[in-house]
């Protein structure tokens, strides 16, 4: 880890949180998995979110070369991934898409179960989409959430208040029917 | 089955989780090459090409002579060699150890040159055996011909216990590169840009008379190329000039007058020349910019700290360096905190290692207007003393933002000049009075800047706005001036 030279102090706290590539290997070995999942579930494809969390990645370790700290890695890649999956890398997924079309992956299979919760997650809008799965799936403190998305507590709750009722609508909709 | 939403929600967290297969190795990440492939064959040819990559690069570095290629094209040798200087710097990190490793290079070329955007290395301990490899993204700009080196400090890292006790390194990923050719600007002005399309020059930066940088930003719409940034150097006072860097984004320069040695801040990046511009190394420094420098190791800049309200509501910490801007310490500030953290501000000047100058700028209002103040140190900027409030008392400029103001002290530290969009003031008295200056100050010109200060009455400066942007000197202490170079634009 490069030692903290900053004169500011308080933004010295997180130098350790500069990706270099002890730091990628460590996520790649480590949230990886867990982060392409939160992906998948607030955009729905898993390549795509493979896709997305690669690109994020890339970008936080170009980052980490122009001598910029991250907060929190782990949430800004996710949160970026999720922004990528959404507006980005548009081409890419439509290959990507087509690619699965032509052969499609083994091991996609998902339960039932898993299958209803992305689908009612996947209609919520996207701001509770985020917060919902960030918090619950991530275990990202709301704090935090607010500051990655850049809105306030009070709003993340909100979001997430919402998304709660929603999905449990959603879901137990599902199930009745 | 549980109703609860957050836990069905973290359950299919879970089982995808579980069905992402094998992560993609830091190099498919991160150097392009192939993405993680999701087919049994793919996965095949790309375990196939990493392990010819990890072949290739512990080929090289045993025999210490890899002609040094990215990872997409490495069938094309280059002329670069990479020599590791004795002195490598390895302090106790952690677990483990980190430092900065010196290097050459060389480029055998006589004709093309190469930008040099990453290095591999293996450390190694006394018998010679390797402990470990790393790879670090570096900037380095190899003229041609066999004499033309550089010196990166390339970083490394490492939790293993084990010193190291020597280096082996090789260019890993290098790009051949338009050597820019210096390009003579005939009077009156090529209608070329002599410099760059779309270069707007907003920082000049002089050792004496003759040698010196300009620096500023590329905005070239029409232009392929979407680098944003350059720095040119000039060895006849300014009348020609090539580009010896560009940068991702506009960039300015510092330097100290009277040595070899000038710092760049371009965005994130930060860099460092000790040999009047030819080869640059990066500075891991953080946010720090660098100001003002009195030689090759004392210096002074500044470090903004973006504020919660957005723009023009941050702070700046003057931080101040001894060893050439590797590292840097905090140092008191006599600013308001509403400082405008942007490009040049705020400004400071050093002449000597106790005296030395800072202008202030802060918001008035709702942000349209601004406030300057200038303060004055004779002890190194432990304490400050205010010297000038609004020196923008009056003139068509009154009340404008000084965006990208700009103030510098001449050698003797009697003449100081500021400028930026509120128009160029001028004090001979040390600071305390400043007066318009209208012959460069007028309507048609309202953006000049980029003052250095290349002798007691020598100064040059860049004209930003109004009239074509262009390269100006004066050589009566900055009474008047006269264009050196005009700059057409894009």
């Amino acid at each position: 880890m490069q030692t903290c030279r900053h004169p500011c102090a308080s933004l010295c706290r997180n130098e350790g949180a500069s990706l270099d590539e002890a730091s990628i290997q460590r996520f790649l070995t480590g949230d990886y998995a867990r982060v392409v999942a939160a992906v998948t579930l607030a955009c729905g494809s898993q390549a795509s979110a493979e896709d997305a969390v690669q690109e994020a990645l890339r970008r936080a370790w170009e980052r980490g070369q122009r001598g910029e700290a991250l907060d929190s890695p782990t949430a800004w890649i996710a949160v970026v991934a999720m922004n990528l999956a959404k507006s980005g890398l548009r081409r890419k997924l439509a290959e990507r898409r087509a690619l699965d079309r032509l052969a499609p992956r083994a091991g996609s299979d998902l339960s039932e179960d898993t299958m209803e919760v992305m689908a009612a997650v996947r209609k919520l809008p996207r701001r509770e989409r985020e917060a919902i799965v960030l918090h619950y799936w991530l275990d990202m403190p709301i704090e935090d959430i607010g500051k990655q998305l850049g809105v306030t507590s009070g709003a993340v709750k909100n979001s997430l208040f919402r998304a709660r009722r929603s999905l449990e609508k959603a879901l137990t909709e599902e199930v009745g029917t | 089955m549980t109703r609860d939403p957050a836990t069905r929600l973290r359950n299919a967290g879970a089982e995808i989780a579980s069905r992402v297969g094998r992560s993609p190795s830091f190099d498919e990440v991160i150097e392009g090459a192939p993405q993680a492939p999701k087919r049994a064959p793919l996965v095949t040819a790309g375990l196939a090409f990493a392990a010819l990559a990890i072949g290739a690069i512990l080929f090289a570095g045993l025999t210490g002579s890899f002609r040094g290629e990215g990872p997409r094209n490495r069938t094309a040798p280059k002329p670069l060699r990479a020599t590791v200087i004795k002195g490598a710097t390895v302090l106790p990190s952690g677990s483990g150890y980190a430092g900065n490793v010196p290097v050459t290079i060389t480029n055998d070329s006589t004709t093309v040159s190469y930008e040099v955007t990453m290095m591999s290395c293996a450390a190694i301990n006394a018998d010679g055996r390797v402990l470990f490899w790393f790879r670090t993204r570096v900037l380095a700009f190899v003229r041609p011909g066999a004499t033309q080196r550089v010196v990166p400090n390339v970083p490394f890292s490492s939790d293993q216990p084990v010193r190291p006790s020597g280096f082996r390194c090789h260019v890993f990923a290098a790009h051949p590169r338009d050597p820019h050719p210096p390009i003579r600007s005939p009077q009156p002005p090529n209608p070329d840009n002599p410099i760059a399309p779309g270069f707007l020059p907003t920082d000049t930066g002089f050792w004496d008379t003759s040698h010196g940088l300009v620096a500023g930003r590329i905005d070239c719409q029409t232009c392929a190329d979407k680098t944003s940034g350059a720095i040119a150097i000039t060895s006849d006072g300014g009348r020609s000039w090539h580009v010896v860097l560009t940068t991702a984004n506009p960039a300015h320069v510092t330097v100290a007058r009277g040595t070899s040695s000038a710092w760049v801040w371009a965005g994130g990046e930060r860099l460092r020349s000790a040999d009047f511009g030819a080869t640059w190394q990066r500075l891991h420094i953080g946010g720090v910019i660098p100001e003002s420098f009195i030689n090759a190791s004392d210096g002074w800049g500044f470090f903004p700290v973006p504020g919660s309200g957005g723009y023009g509501s941050g702070a700046a910490v003057i931080a101040r360096t001894t060893d050439g801007g590797r590292t840097w310490t905090g140092a008191g500030s006599p600013c308001p905190s509403r400082w405008f953290p942007g490009p040049g501000q705020p400004s400071i000047s050093f002449v000597t290692a106790a005296d030395g100058l800072v202008d202030c700028h802060w918001e008035v209002g709702a942000g349209m207007f601004s406030n300057d103040a200038v303060y004055v140190t004779r002890d190194g900027g432990t304490s400050w003393t205010l010297l000038a409030m609004h020196i923008v008392p009056s003139g068509p400029h009154l009340g404008q933002p000084p965006a990208g103001a700009d103030m510098s002290m001449s050698p003797g530290g009697s003449i100081a000049l500021s400028g930026g969009r509120a128009g160029t003031y001028r004090t001979s008295d040390g600071g305390a009075v400043w007066t318009y200056l209208p012959r460069i100050s007028s309507p048609d010109v309202f953006d000049v800047e980029g003052f250095s200060w290349a002798s007691p009455t020598t100064v040059f400066a860049t004209r930003i706005g109004g009239l074509p942007p262009a390269i100006l000197r004066s050589t009566d202490a900055g009474l008047t001036w006269h264009v050196v170079l005009l700059l057409p634009g894009d």
